[in-house]
């Protein structure tokens, strides 16, 4: 299900957007945790 | 293996019996102490217990030598000081006592269902963040600055508790699975800090294709909060179902039940155990409660024993329905016999989860000793 925001960055996206990123997985760099991780610390904000 | 983690194992299997729909050897039991209660319990200050690092364990420790429930019995605490207060949080407050409070507030505005129908998370952090902390409603830089404190404050007490609890959970044989996540039907989202309970309460009649609109937008966000990559059918989705009662059937049906419906499926779909807090009465909505996918521990705040024996079946986990106020203004005996009631009626066929009706926020006067007394018969009448 796609979240439709421009406030969020799907890990895909962010690496056509840094193609020198293109050859790590999720796991390897932790930018889509950080991602992740801010957008449920802001909706932990509104619960 | 030590005899801790031989009953550590053995708790383990309860819960994994029980949302595996096998009948466990006896009925588990679960309890949500509230930090509230625990400090009190211990003698403590409240206020100032909330905000000391290095006294969380301690209180935690107290409760859970004296409270052997088969889960570690005092809760992490969703609402603690300090990152609000370093966000100027307006919607939840510390009382001067100590008491976390939560006034009714709303920060989307009813002009504003358009623009958050088209990017609902957008508007959060553009909107509506800053109307309801006011350390974000001021300079870029000052908001950034405060922003990044709370993040940091928030990331370092919620350590603290999950390393608190873990301790307790090790040291005692607690039942340890990884943590689940949490999230909120749709409609109560928007309902909680947005619209407020009134505010939403008037858009159903003004602007209804709006509230539904805006229930569907929602629904990919809420479904992604409550997924984490620990989530099974052990570490469960929380739910707090909040407004539902409060609606009369036709808005429960057309604005409250389709996209949480839709939550519910596609929590499943991912694997994801649930554990929902049927907050107020439901029992009219029973058949709804039945019709959810998957094997759902449904926590009644409030409920007839009998009709739900009658209309919940063996797919679904009760739990909850033992009332904190007969903690309170009860016997012992009177405690006991509700006890052997609930188990009577729910208990036999291995599908009931021993919790209170809701979270119990003090354990002072006879609560203590009717407390064990419950517990004390669970583990002894609900062995199968």
């Amino acid at each position: 299900m796609s979240l439709n925001t421009e406030y969020f960055t799907e890990w895909e996206d962010y690496q056509k957007e840094n193609p020198h990123l293109a050859d790590l997985d999720a796991k390897v760099t932790l930018i889509p945790d950080a991602e992740d991780k801010l957008y449920r610390f802001i909706f932990n904000l509104f619960l | 293996m030590s005899d801790v983690k031989a009953l550590q194992a053995e708790r383990n299997q309860l819960f994994i019996d029980l949302y595996d729909g096998k009948k466990p050897k006896r009925i588990p039991t679960f309890i949500s102490i509230t930090w509230d209660a625990a400090i009190r319990y211990c003698g403590m200050d409240l206020k100032r217990s909330q905000w000391d690092n290095s006294v969380t364990f301690e209180f935690m420790d107290k409760v859970a030598q004296d409270f052997p429930f088969d889960k570690a019995p005092v809760a992490a605490q969703l609402r603690h000081p300090l990152h609000y207060q370093l966000l100027g949080s307006k919607g939840i407050v510390q009382s001067s006592t100590g008491v976390m409070q939560h006034p009714e507030i709303h920060s989307m505005e009813v002009d504003e269902y358009d623009d958050f129908i088209k990017d609902p998370y957008k508007m959060m952090v553009e909107k509506f963040l800053p109307r309801l902390y006011s350390a974000l409603d001021t300079t870029p830089e000052k908001a950034m600055l405060n922003f990044s404190k709370a993040y940091l404050a928030k990331t370092e007490s919620w350590g603290n508790q999950v390393r608190s609890i873990g301790a307790v959970t090790e040291k005692y044989g607690f039942a340890s699975f990884p943590p689940g996540g949490s999230t909120e039907a749709p409609f109560d989202f928007l309902a909680d800090f947005l619209r407020s309970f009134t505010g939403v309460s008037g858009d159903v009649r003004r602007m209804p294709e709006k509230v539904a609109a805006a229930c569907d937008a929602l629904l990919p966000h809420m479904l992604k909060i409550g997924l984490v990559p620990t989530s099974s059918q052990y570490s469960r989705t929380f739910i707090p179902l909040h407004m539902g009662p409060f609606l009369n059937q036709k808005q429960f049906e057309k604005f409250w039940w389709p996209s949480f419906y839709e939550l519910m499926k596609g929590l499943d779909a991912a694997g994801a155990g649930v554990r929902l807090f049927v907050e107020s009465d439901w029992m009219r909505y029973l058949d709804f409660l039945e019709d959810l996918p998957g094997r759902v521990e449904l926590q009644f705040e409030y409920g007839d024993e009998k009709l739900i024996a009658q209309k919940i079946s063996s797919k679904h986990v009760v739990s909850g329905l033992f009332p904190i106020t007969l903690l309170s203004t009860g016997t012992k005996e009177q405690c006991v016999d509700k006890a052997k009631y609930i188990i009577d009626t729910l208990g036999r066929d291995g599908n009931y989860l021993f919790n209170t009706d809701k979270s119990l926020f003090d354990l002072r006067g006879n609560i203590a000793t009717n407390l064990r007394a419950v517990l004390d018969t669970f583990l002894t009448y609900g062995v199968f």
